[in-house]
C-alpha cells in the first residue's frame, strides 16, 4: 500500500488509509473464501480452513478496530494527541 | 468444503494431517494457494498503512503490529498449501472419481498404536482364513452373518482366478509358518500346477470364469463399504489367493514360465484394483494381518514367504491399518533403530524382499518402497516412529547420495523423495496432534542424529524437510535455549544424577559424548513409548538443536519462516511477560531492574542463537562449495543469497521488528528452480557482507544466562541482611497479586516433590533436582521479585546489546526479484 504524501499529516489522510487497508484486506479476505470452494477436502484442509477463518476474523477485528480509532481521532481531535490507555 | 465438480481430476495427497485421505482439486487448490498469497500480502500492506495511520492519530500502533503477525500466520498458511498442492501434483496415483468417496473411511477408528504393537502381534491365530470357513465366522465381531456369507460368496466366484484348486492343503500347512524365509517345503503340486498351459485358461475373457469375476467385483463395488462383506470376502480369499488375484490383476505370468503372456481376466487394473485397494484397506483394520497371514501372501503356497510387492496397488487406495503398514516397513526396511542409535551404520537402507514373481523384479521392489513410504507418511500415528527408527540410515544413505558419485549408490530419486517427504511429515503440527509421544520422539531423535552427522551433504529436500520438526517445535526450542537452567522441567520422576540412568553404554547416541546433556533422554524417552513430550524436547542439548537448524538453513528453503519463528518466539516472551506483570512500577521506592528484563534477555538470545546457526550454515555452504564446479558454485551463490535475505531483515533487538520484516522464504521446489535457471555465477560478496554484519550485530553475551542465575542465588543467599523488595503486580484475571522471592510464599514450592531447596534454605544445584522440583526452580527464578530484584541484571542486559548497531535493509529489497 503506497500512502500518500502530503495527506499523510491530517487525520482525515490516516482516516482514508486506514479504510483503504480495510478495503484491500476484506477483498483478499473474499478472494480466498471463494477460492477455497471445492479445492480440497479431508481433514488437513478443514484444520486449514478453520485456521484462515480466525486469522480472517481477527484482521478484520484488527482493521474495524484502527477504522474506529481513526473515526474517534477525526470526531474529537483534541482526543488525537491524550495520553493512551494501557492494555 | 463443498464437493469438487465432477470434471475436475482428483488426487490423492499424503498430507501431513492426512488421518484420512484428502481429495485435491489440483487447478483449485493452485488458486487457492494464490489467493491466501495475495491475502497475505493484503495483510503485510494493510499492517504498514494501518501503522502509519495510528501513529498519525497519536494510537497504540499495538494492532498493526498484530495484524502484521496475521498476514505472516496466513503467508505459512500459505506455504503449507503449497506443499499439499505440490504433493499432490506429483502424487502418480489418480484416483478414479466415481470411486473418490470411500464411504469406510472415517467409521473406523484407526487401531491405537499400542494395541496395535503389542497386543496383536500374535493376536491373529487362524492359520490362514482361505478356507476355514466356520471358524472365522464366529471370529468376527461384530460382522452381519448375512454380509459375510455373501463376501465369501462373491470372493468364490474368483474361485477360477484366485483360489487355488484343492487349496486346503495351503491352508493346512498355515500353522507350521515359520520366520525363516525358504524353511518350508514346497506345496506339492503347486509350482506345476500353476505353470502349467492350462493353469490359467479357465480365465480367459470369454470364459465363464472371467464373467463370475467380474460378477465379484462388482459385488465389491457395491458392497465394499460392509464391514462384514468386507471380512467375509478377504476370509474366504485368504492371503495365497489375494496373491494370486493380484498377480492376474496387473497382468503379470503366475508361474515359474515367466514368458508365457498372462491370459486375460476380465478384470480392468485401472478400475478393479482401487476397488479392491479400498476394501483391502477396511479389511486390515477389521482384521489383525500378522505375520502368519504375511506369510502366506504368495502364489508358490508356502507358508513363510512374504511377496508384499504385490500389495503396491492396494497400499495407495485406502487406509491400511497402521499395524500391518509397520509390520510391512520392518520388512522392507529392516527394524531399524530406537532414537539413541547405535555405532552400527551400514548403508543398507533398503533391504532385498524377496521380490514377486515377474521379470520386473527390481523396479517393481523400487516402486513398491515409494508406495510403501507414502502410505506411512499418510498415517499420522506411524509416521514420526517409523521415522525415528530410520533417522540415522536416511541421513547417511542421503548423505552418499548427494556426492554425486559416479556409480548409483543409496537411493533412488523416487525414494529419496519418498523419505524426504516422511521425515517433512513426522515433524508436522498434525502428527504432533496425533502421535505427541511419537512425534517428540521423532523431533529428538532427528536433532541427536543431525548433530551426529556433523557437516554432511545433504540434498536439498532433505534439508527442506527438516523445516517443520524446527517450526512444530519452535517454541519448546527456543525455550530451551533462552533458558535460565537447562533439563527437563515437567516430569515428577525423579531424575536422579546422569550417569546413574540405564545401561548408557547402550543407549547413548553414537558419537554424542560431546554434547552434553543428551543423557538426559535416556531418562526422558522411554522405549515403552510412556513420554513427556515437551521434557523430552527440552532435555536435548543447544548444540543439537544448533546443528538442526544449521543444516535446514543449509537448504534455503524458507529460510525466512525459520527466522521468524525466533522472532515470534521474543515476541510472545516479551508480550506475555507484559501481561503478567502489568502495573509493576507503581511498587513505591524504585527496584534494581524491570521485572520485564529478563523476558528481554531471552528474547534477544533467541535471535542470537538463530543468527549463529544463519552464520553457521553460510560458512558451510562457502566451505562446502569451495572447490566445486560451476554447477556447485550457483547453488552457492543461490543459497548464500537466500540466506542474506533472511539476515537482511533481522535485528537481534528488536524481535517484532524483525517478525514484521521477514518473508517466508522460498520452497525447495523454487530454491531448486533458482539454482537450474542460474546461467552464470553471480559474485556472493554482498550476501557474505550482510551476513558477516549480522554476526558481528548478534554477539551477545552467551553466558548471561548462569550469571543471572548465580545472581539470583546471592539475592537468596542475602536474603537477611538485604531484604526482597515485594513486588506488586496485576495478574492476567485483574487481580492484584504480590511477589515477595520467597519460593513458598509465591506458591513455587508446594510439597515435597517441588521442594527444591536443601534443610539449609538454599536452592540444591539444578542437576541435581527432580524434574518437578527443577521447573519450580526455574518458575522462582523467572517470577518477577526474583528478576527485578536483581541487581545485576542491567549489567548483563548491557554486555547482551553492546554491539553496534547493525545496518538492517529491509527484506524486500535483498528478496530475489524483489
Amino acid at each position: 500500500m503506497t500512502i500518500p504524501d502530503g495527506a499523510g499529516t491530517t487525520v482525515s489522510g490516516a482516516l482514508a488509509v486506514a479504510r483503504r487497508a480495510q478495503r484491500e484486506v476484506a477483498a483478499a479476505l473474499e478472494r480466498v473464501v471463494a477460492a477455497g470452494v471445492g479445492a480440497w477436502e479431508g481433514s488437513a484442509a478443514e484444520l486449514s480452513a478453520g485456521l484462515l477463518r480466525r486469522l480472517a476474523a481477527e484482521a478484520t477485528e484488527l482493521l474495524d478496530s484502527g477504522v474506529r480509532a481513526c473515526e474517534q481521532a477525526r470526531a474529537h481531535p483534541s482526543g488525537a494527541a491524550a495520553p493512551r490507555a494501557i492494555g | 468444503m463443498a464437493t469438487p465438480g465432477a470434471a475436475a481430476p482428483l488426487h490423492r495427497t499424503d498430507g501431513p494431517s492426512a488421518q484420512r485421505r484428502i481429495m485435491v482439486d489440483l487447478a483449485r487448490l493452485a488458486a487457492l494457494v494464490a489467493a491466501v498469497r495475495a491475502a497475505a500480502e493484503a495483510l503485510r500492506s494493510g499492517a504498514r498503512g494501518l501503522a502509519w495511520a495510528l501513529s498519525t492519530i497519536g494510537a497504540s500502533v499495538a494492532p498493526a503490529a498484530r495484524l502484521a503477525r496475521v498476514g505472516a500466520a496466513v503467508d505459512a498458511e500459505a506455504t503449507s498449501l503449497h506443499g499439499h498442492l505440490t504433493q499432490a501434483a506429483q502424487a502418480d496415483r489418480p484416483l478414479p472419481i466415481p470411486h473418490a468417496r470411500w464411504p469406510d473411511a472415517g467409521d473406523t477408528p484407526p487401531s491405537p498404536w499400542s494395541d496395535a504393537l503389542v497386543v496383536r502381534s500374535a493376536a491373529f491365530t487362524g492359520a490362514d482364513a482361505a478356507t476355514s470357513t466356520d471358524a472365522n465366522a464366529s471370529a468376527s465381531t461384530g460382522a452381519d452373518a448375512a454380509a459375510l456369507a455373501a463376501g465369501r460368496a462373491a470372493a468364490r466366484l474368483l474361485a477360477p482366478v484366485a483360489v487355488a484348486r484343492g487349496g486346503t492343503a495351503g491352508a493346512g500347512r498355515g500353522g507350521a509358518a515359520g520366520p525363516e524365509h525358504g524353511a518350508a517345503p514346497r506345496g506339492a503340486g503347486s509350482g506345476r500346477r500353476l505353470g502349467t498351459p492350462g493353469g490359467g485358461a479357465t480365465v480367459g475373457g470369454s470364459t465363464p470364469g472371467s464373467s463370475a469375476a467380474r460378477g465379484a467385483f462388482d459385488a465389491l463395488r457395491a458392497h465394499g463399504g460392509q464391514a462384514g462383506f468386507v471380512t467375509g470376502f478377504f476370509d474366504e480369499l485368504g492371503p495365497s489367493g489375494l496373491a494370486r488375484l493380484l498377480t492376474v490383476l496387473s497382468g503379470r505370468p503366475s508361474g515359474p514360465l515367466g514368458n508365457r503372456p498372462a491370459p486375460p481376466s476380465g478384470l480392468d487394473e485401472q478400475v478393479d484394483v482401487p476397488v479392491l485397494g479400498r476394501a483391502f484397506a477396511a479389511y486390515s483394520r477389521l482384521r489383525t494381518l500378522g505375520d502368519a497371514w504375511l506369510g502366506r501372501l504368495n502364489t508358490l503356497g508356502r507358508a513363510d514367504r512374504a511377496d508384499a510387492v504385490l500389495l503396491r496397488p492396494l497400499l495407495g487406495a485406502g487406509r491400511v491399518d497402521p499395524a500391518l503398514l509397520d509390520r510391512l516397513g520392518r520388512l522392507a526396511f529392516g527394524p531399524g533403530r530406537q532414537p539413541p542409535a547405535p555405532a552400527d551404520r551400514s548403508l543398507a537402507v533398503v533391504r532385498q524382499l524377496p521380490a514377486g514373481p515377474g521379470r520386473r523384479a527390481a523396479a517393481e521392489l523400487a516402486a513398491y518402497e515409494v508406495t510403501l513410504l507414502d502410505a506411512i507418511t499418510a498415517a499420522p500415528g506411524l509416521v514420526a516412529r517409523f521415522a525415528v527408527r530410520h533417522l540415522a540410515e536416511v541421513l547417511q544413505v542421503a548423505s552418499v547420495g548427494a556426492l554425486g558419485l559416479p556409480v548409483r549408490v543409496g537411493l533412488t530419486e523416487q525414494a529419496a523423495r519418498a523419505w524426504s517427504r516422511l521425515v517433512a511429515t513426522a515433524g508436522s503440527t498434525a502428527v504432533r496432534q496425533a502421535d505427541p509421544a511419537g512425534s517428540a520422539r521423532f523431533v529428538t531423535g532427528l536433532a541427536l542424529a543431525v548433530a551426529a552427522a556433523g557437516e554432511s551433504a545433504l540434498p536439498l529436500r532433505l534439508r527442506a524437510a527438516f523445516v517443520p520438526a524446527l517450526h512444530t517445535y519452535g517454541a519448546e526450542i527456543y525455550g530451551a535455549v533462552t533458558t535460565v537452567v537447562p533439563g527437563a522441567i515437567g516430569s515428577t520422576r525423579p531424575a536422579g544424577p546422569a550417569g546413574a540412568r540405564g545401561p548408557a553404554g547402550s543407549e547413548s547416541p553414537a558419537g554424542s559424548e560431546d554434547l552434553a546433556g543428551s543423557k538426559d533422554l535416556v531418562g526422558v524417552v522411554d522405549p515403552v513409548g510412556v513420554v513427556d513430550p515437551v521434557d523430552a524436547v527440552r532435555a536435548v542439548p543447544d548444540s543439537a538443536w544448533r546443528a538442526l537448524l544449521r543444516e535446514s538453513l543449509r537448504g534455503g528453503a524458507t529460510t525466512g519462516l525459520l527466522a521468524r519463528d525466533a522472532a515470534a518466539f521474543g515476541v510472545g516472551l516479551e508480550e506475555a511477560t507484559a501481561r503478567r506483570t502489568q502495573g509493576w512500577n507503581v511498587t513505591p521506592g524504585g527496584l534494581p531492574a524491570s521485572p520485564r528484563a529478563l523476558g528481554y534477555l531471552r528474547a534477544v538470545r533467541a535471535q542470537a542463537f538463530f543468527t549463529e546457526a544463519l552464520g553457521d550454515a553460510a560458512d558451510a555452504v562457502v566451505r562446502a562449495h569451495a572447490d566445486a564446479g560451476a554447477q556447485h558454485r550457483r547453488q552457492q551463490a543461490v543459497l548464500l543469497d537466500l540466506l542474506a535475505t533472511s539476515a537482511g531483515a533481522i535485528d537481534p533487538r528488536d524481535p517484532a521488528g524483525t517478525f514484521a520484516r521477514l518473508g517466508v522464504g522460498v520452497t525447495v521446489v523454487e530454491v531448486e528452480a533458482m539454482i537450474r535457471d542460474r546461467f552464470r555465477d553471480v559474485p556472493t560478496a554482498e550476501a557474505r557482507r550482510v551476513l558477516a554484519e549480522l554476526r558481528v550485530a548478534a554477539r551477545a553475551n552467551p553466558h548471561w544466562a548462569g550469571a543471572y542465575e548465580a545472581s539470583a542465588r546471592l539475592l537468596w543467599q542475602r536474603r537477611g541482611s538485604d531484604p526482597l523488595r515485594p513486588v506488586t503486580v496485576t495478574g492476567a484475571d485483574g487481580r492484584p497479586r504480590v511477589y515477595t522471592g520467597d519460593p513458598r510464599h509465591d506458591g513455587f514450592i508446594t510439597g515435597p516433590a517441588t521442594d527444591f531447596l536443601d534443610p539449609s534454605g538454599d536452592p540444591r544445584p539444578a542437576a541435581a533436582m527432580t524434574s518437578a522440583q527443577r521447573g519450580a526452580y526455574l518458575a522462582w527464578l523467572e517470577s518477577p521479585a526474583m528478576v527485578a530484584n536483581n541487581d545485576r541484571l542491567p549489567v548483563l542486559a548491557g554486555m547482551a546489546g553492546s554491539a553496534e548497531e547493525p545496518p538492517v535493509p529491509p527484506d524486500h529489497v535483498l528478496r530475489p526479484g524483489g
